[in-house]
C-alpha cells in the first residue's frame, strides 16, 4: 500500500506550495521567493476501481511527514526559474495472504525543476503562463524500503490562468486555475492529467483564506488493481483544500492549509495538512 | 369685429402652438433615426510602429439609421504640426442596422508623431475622429538650444540654496494620520528664504522605507499620498501650490508668466530649487521618518514631469525617475507645435496672450528665458533610470517632445509607456506597471 499514496503526496505537496504562495503570478525580475512546507498525510480508507470508498484487509495504512522546499526566481518579468524538492517520512503497513508488512523510509523523494513562462499580460490584472518542468528521483530503488517515488524521470507542462478580481463581490478576491499532463518515462508510464481551481478571499489586509478543488487521472497500460496498491498506475482522486494565509511583514507570510481527497479511483482516502512559510527575498 | 379679431389670433396662437408642437416631434423623430459608433483601432496596440511596419488602422463603423447610409470615408495624415501630407479616401456602404469594418493601411514616414483624421461623409451623418501614431520614436532627435552658461547659472543657483539654512521642521498629523500611516507636515526654508510645505505619509511599523518623492503638477494641490503600500511618500507643495503660498500666489492663469521676462527672477528658478530643498529634506530625515535615503525615486505628472526631470538630473540621491505627459519638454518644438493649433491652446495660449499684451517681449526673449529651464537641457545629466508615460493625443505635451527628451536620458535601459488613446493623461495599466517597475529596481518583494 506504498505508491499510490506517494504519488498522492508528491502531488498534493506539489501542486499546492505555488497556488498558495502566489499561483500563477510572476514572481518579478530578480526577485526570489523560497517557500519551506512541512506535510502531513495519512489515509487508512481506499477508493476502489469503482470509486467506492472500501476498507482495504487488515489494518492498512499510510501516513507521512515531508519535508518540502519550493524555490523560484524571477529570470525576467516573465520568465521564472522554479525548484522543488521532498524529503518525506513514510511509514506504511499493508496486509496480503503472507501477513501484514510494515515499512518505512526517509530521504529525498523527486525534484522537479523547470521553467514557468507568462505567455499573456492581462493588464497586470492577470495572466496566463506556462511551466514546463522535468522530474528526477533523488533516490534508489531498494526492494527492502519504502519507495519514495516512482525512481523514473519524467517531464510535466501545466498552463496556468491566474489574476485578481476587481468588480462586483468578488472584489479583491483571486483566482488560480490550472491544467497539466505530466509523463513518467517508463514503459508503464504513467501519464497523468492534473487540474485545480483556487479561489484566494482576503479577510484583511493581513490575513486571507482561499479554497481550493483540484485532483489527477493518472492512466497507464497496467489497469489491473491490487489490494496493495503500490503497483497500482491508473487511478484517479479529487481533493479539496482549505488554506488560511497571514502576512508578517512584506518579506515574510505563513499558510495552514488542510485537505481532504473526497473523491477517487484506485487511490487512497487521505486527508491532512500543510505549514508553509513564504519568504521573498 | 372685436371678436372676429379675438378669433382670429386664438386661430394664430394654436397654429403656432400646434406647429411648434409638430416641429418639436419631427425633430425627436429625427433625433431617434440612429446614429453611427466609430471604433479605431491601431495595427500595433499603443499605436507606434517601426519604419518598415505597415501602419494599418481597423475602423469598426456601426450605423442605427433605418436607412442605408453611403458616402465615404477620407483619411489624412498631417503632421503633428498640422501639415498635411497626405490623403485619401474609399466609399463608405452601410445598410441600415448593420457593422462594417474598413481597413486603412497609411504611407510609410520617417520617425516622427503624425496625426490622421478620418472623416466620414454619409448620406446622414457626418464626423471625423482624429488619432496619432508614431514612427520609431526612439529614433526621433530634436534639437538642443542651450545657453553657453547653462551649467554655470544653475551651479550658481544651487550654490546659494545650499548657503539658504533649511530649518527642516516635521510634526506628525494626527487627524490626517490613519490606523495603517502615519502623516507628517513637513516645512522648510528654500529659494529667496521663502517656506515651502509638504506632506509625508509613512507606513506604521517597519524602517527604511524607500520613498516616492512627489513633485507637483501646474499649480497642483499636493495631499498626502496613502496609495503606496511599501513606499513612505513625501508630496510636495513648490512655492504657490497648496499650503506653501505665505509669500507667493499667482492664480492658475499667471503661474508660469510671474516674472517671465526675467531669467534670474522667473518663478520656475524658485520651484526647481524647491524640489531639490525637499531631497534635501528627506535625507536630513531619514533616521528619523523611518526613510531609506538610498532608494529615492522622483515622480510627477505633467509639470511635475519637468520637474521630476530636473531633480533626477541634479541630484545624485535620486535613484529612479518616473514622469508622465511631461510639461515644457522642448520649449521650442512644443512652442511651435502648440502655435499650429486650429484653436489657441493651454499653455502656448498664455504666453501668446502674455506676448501679444507686453509690447518688446517676443516669442524669442520668451525662448531665451526658457532656454534655461527646458527640461530637455537636463535630460544629460539624468543617469538614473526613467520611465515615462504619454497619451498620444495630448496637446499640452506633444509626443514628438517627450520623446526628444526621453530620447537624450544617459540610462540605456530606460522604458516607455505609450497610451494611444488618452490626452494628457495616462491610463491604470500605466501606473500599475509604474509600481512594479519601482519595485523591481528597489528588489522590493
Amino acid at each position: 500500500m506504498k505508491r499510490i499514496y506517494i504519488i498522492c503526496l508528491l502531488l498534493v505537496i506539489i501542486g499546492s506550495a505555488r497556488q498558495q504562495a502566489f499561483a500563477g503570478w510572476p514572481i518579478g525580475k530578480y526577485r526570489n521567493i523560497v517557500v519551506p512546507s512541512f506535510n502531513y498525510y495519512t489515509s487508512k480508507d481506499v477508493y476502489n476501481s469503482s470509486g467506492k470508498k472500501v476498507k482495504p484487509a487488515g489494518n492498512s495504512s499510510f501516513t507521512s511527514y515531508a519535508y518540502g522546499l519550493y524555490v523560484g526566481y524571477g529570470i525576467t518579468r516573465r520568465l521564472d526559474l522554479i525548484v522543488n524538492v521532498l524529503a518525506p517520512d513514510q511509514n506504511s503497513q499493508y496486509t496480503t495472504a503472507a501477513g501484514t508488512t510494515y515499512q518505512q523510509s526517509f530521504g529525498f523523494g523527486d525534484i522537479q525543476a523547470g521553467l514557468s513562462y507568462a505567455l499573456v499580460n492581462f493588464d497586470y490584472k492577470a495572466y496566463f503562463s506556462v511551466q514546463v518542468s522535468g522530474i528526477a528521483p533523488l533516490y534508489k530503488h531498494d526492494d527492502q524500503l519504502l519507495d519514495l517515488g516512482y525512481g523514473v524521470f519524467g517531464s510535466e507542462v501545466k498552463f496556468m490562468y491566474t489574476g485578481s478580481f476587481n468588480k462586483n463581490f468578488l472584489k479583491g478576491c483571486y483566482f488560480n486555475v490550472e491544467a497539466g499532463y505530466r509523463r513518467y518515462f517508463d514503459t508503464q508510464g504513467p501519464n497523468v492529467i492534473l487540474y485545480s481551481a483556487l479561489l484566494g478571499v482576503p479577510i484583511n489586509k493581513k490575513n486571507q483564506v482561499s479554497f481550493e478543488i483540484g485532483g489527477q487521472n493518472s492512466s497507464s497500460s497496467n489497469k489491473s488493481f491490487s489490494q496493495n496498491l503500490s503497483v497500482n498506475r491508473d487511478f484517479a482522486f479529487t481533493k479539496g483544500a482549505v488554506n488560511v494565509g497571514h502576512t508578517f511583514t512584506r518579506r515574510i507570510s505563513l499558510f495552514a492549509s488542510g485537505f481532504y481527497t473526497f473523491m477517487g479511483r484506485n487511490a487512497g482516502v487521505g486527508y491532512g495538512g500543510a505549514l508553509q512559510a513564504v519568504l521573498k527575498i | 369685429m372685436q371678436l372676429l379679431r379675438g378669433f382670429k389670433f386664438y386661430v394664430v396662437t394654436v397654429s403656432i402652438i400646434l406647429a411648434g408642437c409638430y416641429s418639436a416631434f419631427a425633430q425627436d423623430d429625427k433625433e431617434e433615426e440612429g446614429e453611427v459608433f466609430i471604433e479605431v483601432k491601431p495595427s500595433s496596440k499603443n499605436a507606434l510602429f517601426k519604419g518598415d511596419d505597415y501602419i494599418e488602422f481597423k475602423l469598426k463603423v456601426k450605423s442605427t439609421y433605418k436607412g442605408n447610409q453611403d458616402g465615404k470615408l477620407t483619411y489624412n495624415v498631417l503632421s503633428d504640426d498640422f501639415r498635411q501630407l497626405s490623403t485619401n479616401s474609399m466609399p463608405v456602404h452601410l445598410i441600415k442596422n448593420s457593422s462594417e469594418t474598413y481597413s486603412v493601411l497609411l504611407p510609410k514616414r520617417i520617425p516622427g508623431f503624425y496625426r490622421v483624421h478620418f472623416m466620414f461623409n454619409l448620406t446622414t451623418y457626418d464626423d471625423t475622429v482624429k488619432r496619432v501614431f508614431g514612427i520609431d520614436p526612439e529614433k526621433i532627435k530634436t534639437t538642443l538650444h542651450k545657453p553657453a552658461d547653462f551649467d554655470a547659472f544653475w551651479k550658481g543657483t544651487i550654490d546659494t540654496l545650499k548657503s539658504i539654512k533649511p530649518e527642516f521642521k516635521f510634526t506628525e498629523d494626527k487627524k490626517r494620520s490613519t490606523k495603517e500611516k502615519v502623516v507628517y507636515l513637513c516645512e522648510m526654508k528654500s529659494w529667496e528664504g521663502i517656506t515651502i510645505r509638504g506632506w509625508l505619509t509613512v507606513p506604521k511599523g517597519g524602517k527604511n522605507y524607500p520613498v516616492l518623492y512627489r513633485v507637483p503638477g501646474y499649480t497642483i494641490d499636493m495631499k498626502p499620498d496613502y496609495d503606496k503600500e511599501d513606499f513612505a511618500v513625501f508630496t510636495i507643495n513648490v512655492r504657490g501650490n497648496g499650503n506653501s503660498r505665505d509669500v507667493i500666489a499667482p492664480d492658475y492663469k499667471q503661474y508660469n508668466l510671474v516674472n517671465i521676462e526675467s531669467r534670474d527672477k522667473y518663478i520656475y528658478r524658485g520651484v526647481y530649487m524647491d524640489c531639490l530643498r525637499g531631497v534635501d529634506f528627506i535625507a536630513a530625515s531619514a533616521s528619523k521618518l523611518r526613510l531609506n535615503p538610498e532608494k529615492i525615486v522622483v515622480e510627477g505628472g505633467s509639470q511635475g514631469g519637468s520637474l521630476a526631470v530636473f531633480v533626477a538630473a541634479m541630484d545624485k540621491r535620486v535613484k529612479l525617475c518616473t514622469f508622465q505627459v511631461p510639461l515644457y519638454a522642448d520649449m521650442h518644438d512644443s512652442y511651435a507645435i502648440g502655435s499650429s493649433y486650429p484653436v489657441d491652446t493651454w499653455p502656448t495660449l498664455v504666453f501668446h496672450e502674455y506676448i501679444k499684451k507686453h509690447a518688446g517681449f517676443t516669442k524669442e526673449k520668451l525662448l531665451a528665458v526658457w532656454d534655461y529651464y527646458d527640461p530637455q537641457n537636463f535630460a544629460d545629466k539624468v543617469k538614473c533610470k526613467v520611465l515615462m508615460g504619454i497619451g498620444l493625443l495630448d496637446e499640452f505635451c506633444p509626443p514628438r517632445c517627450s520623446f526628444g527628451m526621453f530620447n537624450k536620458f544617459a540610462n540605456t535601459s530606460n522604458e516607455y509607456f505609450v497610451v494611444a488613446d488618452k490626452a494628457h493623461e495616462v491610463n491604470f495599466t500605466y501606473f500599475t506597471f509604474q509600481y512594479y517597475w519601482l519595485k523591481e529596481d528597489f528588489r522590493m518583494p
